[in-house]
């Protein structure tokens, strides 16, 4: 086990501010980043993992910068970048055992180890089949298995879920839960649903800073009582619509059925109704 | 919040003056805590040989095999006529494809992945240029043995006309490999690599090139391209050290 410390993290590219004086620590668990596109999200991760060197703070892994522990860093990550590359005229074999050479993994223990991970993320039977004819969730697959490969300690994951099918991303949820029990594991994504599911800590961004950190709980806290829902007529929902936050828009026959998020009743008819991690990011977003 | 770090820092910064750091016990304990965390890190070779071999075995060779195709060709050179014109031209398709070896992994966009990993892009760049640096300094070197043991050419010369264009047609594609359309599309760095063969087979029609008058001026340009090259390679190390050539996006 391993403790993860961002101190005062900053990171400018040219005149702009990508990430702004960040402090938080890790330790074992599962981690989601929830912000919209632009928020720092992916930025972060690229520093953590080391790839980027902040432009100002430091990472430090249990106590020392990272920088300065090199290799033996590295030896303890596993990152799935968001635009996962990869050799297209590789087969999902040959790929993981290259992956296995660079994570320094020996051979007769990345053998055992390819078969288990292709088994966990259910590609065992196209091991032989070369990349270029995976689809988008397979090679997503492909990602996290070669992010496993070294049985990290801190395991990265930017946008683990994009492009998934429904499917794929409950086996997904199912994997990633399972491995925040011995590993820190920081995951971003827009898709709140995706953190509400795994995270144990919810980190918002906006702007390259954190707005809110905590648990599922601890989030939805201060929303509760600023959840509304009512039925009302078309012309009345796209009032409702220019004027709040509206987390969610159904259609019930002539009517439309709003779930807002304010502090003040938006209608008449609204009533409140239990708060969710959606409702949340909306209502720490105004 | 921002004063009250800002106090702390300072306090902490005061009491540290007054304590002596030893700087080769400091360095000892680094070295400790980094063979614990690799001695958590499960199974993880500690040989850089071991490393490279494993490597070499699962990587992409398909350029390499061109490559090594251009050399055989090109060590074979030295039984043809016009060798000095010939040579230049093939050191040059060697440059190119010497650097479209290495850019490979940009293509691809595993980089991120790579760097990443124990063994990082920074390691395996140095090991790819290393492996197609001597198998092009190798196929120059047997072809100059072939042509001065066979046709008698003087061997100082002819290693200027392969070098210099060989430098320079690295530092051509390098320049384009730093710039991120020369990373991003692969058709850019080939174009670079055609642009440099073209220039070299101009110049090389160009008269009294190849007299003992010019020995001179391929002296001076090789030693240019010397330096322009170790310039251009501190460049491209320290890109890849800032990291943001490494990323997709």
């Amino acid at each position: 086990m391993c403790r993860l410390e961002l101190m005062g993290i900053e990171k400018t590219y040219k005149d702009k501010k990508a990430v702004k004086d960040l402090t938080v620590g890790f330790d074992n668990g599962v981690y989601g980043l929830l912000g919209e596109n632009g928020a720092g999200k992916t930025t972060l991760m690229r520093m953590i993992v080391g790839i980027l060197k902040p432009t100002q703070g430091q990472i430090c892994c249990d106590g020392i910068p990272i920088q300065q522990l090199g290799g033996a860093y590295r030896s303890l990550l596993g990152y799935l970048p968001q635009d996962f590359g990869y050799y297209k005229d590789f087969t999902a074999v040959r790929f993981l055992n290259y992956i296995a050479a660079l994570k320094a993994v020996d051979p007769e223990t990345a053998k055992e180890r390819i078969a288990h991970i292709l088994e966990t993320v259910g590609l065992a039977e196209y091991r032989d089949k070369k990349l270029k004819t995976f689809s988008g969730g397979m090679i997503r697959r492909i990602g996290i298995a070669q992010a496993l490969l070294n049985e990290p300690e801190i395991l990265i994951l930017d946008e683990p879920t994009a492009g998934l099918d429904p499917k794929e991303r409950v086996r997904f949820r199912n994997i990633i839960s399972s491995l925040g029990k011995k590993r820190i594991v920081i995951l971003s994504t827009h898709i709140v649903s995706d953190v509400a599911y795994i995270a144990n800590q919810i980190i918002l961004m906006k702007h390259g800073q954190f707005v809110k950190t905590g648990t599922q709980e601890q989030m939805l806290a201060p929303v509760s009582g600023c959840v509304w829902k009512c039925t009302v007529p078309e012309e009345i929902a796209a009032e409702l619509n220019e004027t709040y936050a509206v987390s969610n828009l159904k259609g019930c026959g002539e009517q439309i059925e709003l779930r807002i998020v304010s502090k003040k009743k938006p209608h008449p008819d609204a009533v409140i109704v239990e708060p969710v991690l959606e409702d949340a990011y909306l209502y720490y977003d105004i | 919040m921002e004063g009250n770090c800002s106090e702390i820092k300072k306090l902490f910064a005061e009491n540290d003056k007054t304590i002596v750091i030893d700087g080769e016990k400091k360095k000892q304990a680094l070295e400790q805590i980094r063979t614990n965390m690799q001695g958590n890190a499960s199974s993880v070779q500690k040989s850089k040989w071991q490393i490279l071999k494993i490597q070499i075995c699962y990587m992409d060779k398909a350029i390499l095999l061109m490559h090594l195709t251009v050399c055989i060709g090109f060590v074979l050179l030295g039984k043809w006529q016009f060798w000095e014109r010939s040579s230049t031209i093939f050191a040059c398709v060697l440059g190119a494809l010497s650097l479209i070896e290495v850019s490979h992994m940009f293509f691809s966009g595993m980089t991120e992945v790579e760097e990443s990993c124990y063994f990082n892009v920074r390691q395996i760049v140095v090991f790819r240029m290393a492996c197609s640096g001597i198998i092009s300094l190798a196929a120059l070197l047997a072809a100059l043995v072939t042509a001065g043991g066979e046709e008698g050419v003087p061997v100082m010369e002819m290693g200027l006309y392969m070098l210099v264009p060989f430098v320079f047609t690295e530092c051509v594609c390098m320049t384009v490999m730093i710039t991120e359309s020369g990373r991003r599309n692969k058709v850019v760095l080939i174009a670079a690599g055609i642009f440099s063969v073209l220039f070299w087979s101009v110049l090389s029609c160009v008269p009294h090139l190849y007299e003992a008058s010019a020995t001179a001026f391929w002296g001076l340009a090789f030693f240019a391209g010397m330096g322009i090259s170790a310039i251009q390679t501190k460049r491209f190390f320290r890109a890849l050290e800032k990291g943001e050539i490494l990323c997709v996006d």
